[in-house]
């Protein structure tokens, strides 16, 4: 074992050990919206720290270029993809959680559907 | 047993969790980001397995999986949206 | 005073990933020690955020920022005038957010414009019962 494979191996159990952490998250937050957090975890970590180590253990010009297509692709999907699934949760009514403090959109999308509303969401107490 | 193989089982075991919040729900969207879970979990067992068997060549599958997760997860989002923009 | 700018410019687009590894670490940290430890203490809430951003490129790229930390979430976005709604779960107050969200539009807005970011507006507070403006 040299120190690079060492490094590369640590890498690639620290992002496995990310993808497990947001795992654990879609089980155990409560909405849907803090679920996609944990899937924003796991999408930016995981793959980010297993693409780097695999570039530490087989360094390359080709493959450093690839592993940065790689990770810059799968941060702005991730990103993308995180605010249109939010989105269409939110539009669909998903269910948010008892803890919710206020809720600014529902005014907003309210006011566009033309439906009665008091022009103020839950106060900021 | 080596590091590798841990990690596997660890991305494995994710996406079995992540399949059974697409399996439970309870909103469309729920499911939605459950399988963006799994397709994240499979870009990562497509890149340890690269490590693995030695090849580079799989990174290049890496590149091509994002993409075509982002266009499952774009999709699936306009799918539980039906319609409404 | 253009090359100042212009020098100003390029520090910006080169301190972005910088700054955007560490807000990765640090969102990543604290909703991992959420879902890790016990109990919840997660106090979530959706806040507009009025933007100084004008350009479809600049709105996207902050929507886009606010959503790839872990801990926040744009919800949905409007172009004129220039909105995000965003869900964060660790909520103190809505200036918190404000703040957090305005912080992060000084740096992007220092890296896509010559003469870097206007102020921040101030007049946002909200009313007792939590009007808008």
């Amino acid at each position: 074992m040299t120190p690079t494979q060492i490094a590369g191996d640590v890498l690639i159990l620290a992002g496995a050990l990310a993808f497990l952490v947001g795992a654990i998250g879609l089980l155990r937050l409560p909405d849907l919206y803090s679920r996609l957090n944990g899937v924003t975890i796991s999408g930016a970590f995981g793959p980010a720290l297993i693409l780097i180590g695999l570039l530490v253990q087989q360094p390359s010009v080709g493959n450093a270029l690839k592993v940065g297509l790689a990770l810059v692709i799968q941060l702005a999907t991730s990103a993308v993809g995180g605010s249109a699934m939010a989105r269409a949760g939110y539009l669909t009514g998903a269910p948010q959680a008892e803890e919710t403090r206020f809720d600014d959109l529902v005014v907003e999308l309210d006011e566009q559907a033309g439906k009665e509303h008091p022009g103020y969401s839950r106060p900021d107490t | 047993m080596s590091i590798i193989d841990i990690a596997l089982a660890a991305v494995v075991v994710s996406m079995i969790i992540a399949t059974y919040r697409v399996l439970r729900g309870p909103s469309g969207a729920d499911r939605g980001s459950g399988s963006d879970m799994v397709f994240y979990g499979f870009v990562a067992l497509v890149a340890i397995l690269g490590i693995r068997l030695g090849t580079a060549l799989l990174v290049d599958i890496v590149v091509v999986c994002t993409l075509v997760g982002f266009l499952a997860a774009i999709s699936l989002a306009r799918l539980t949206a039906g319609g409404k923009r | 005073m253009r090359a100042k700018n212009v020098l100003n410019r390029i520090l910006g687009i080169l301190w972005m990933p910088v700054y955007l590894a560490y807000d990765l670490l640090t969102g990543s940290l604290r909703v991992g020690w959420e879902i890790l430890t016990p109990g919840s203490r997660i106090s979530p809430a959706f806040v507009e955020v009025p933007l100084r951003c004008r350009s479809d490129f600049e709105i996207s790229m902050l929507a886009n920022l606010v959503s790839l930390t872990p801990g926040s979430l744009t919800v949905a976005a409007r172009q004129d005038p220039a909105t995000v709604w965003v869900y964060s779960m660790y909520t103190e107050s809505h200036g918190s957010t404000l703040r957090y969200v305005h912080g992060m539009e000084d740096r992007l807005l220092r890296a896509t414009r010559l003469e870097g970011a206007p102020p921040r507006p101030q007049d946002l507070e909200r009313g007792e019962r939590g009007q808008r403006r």
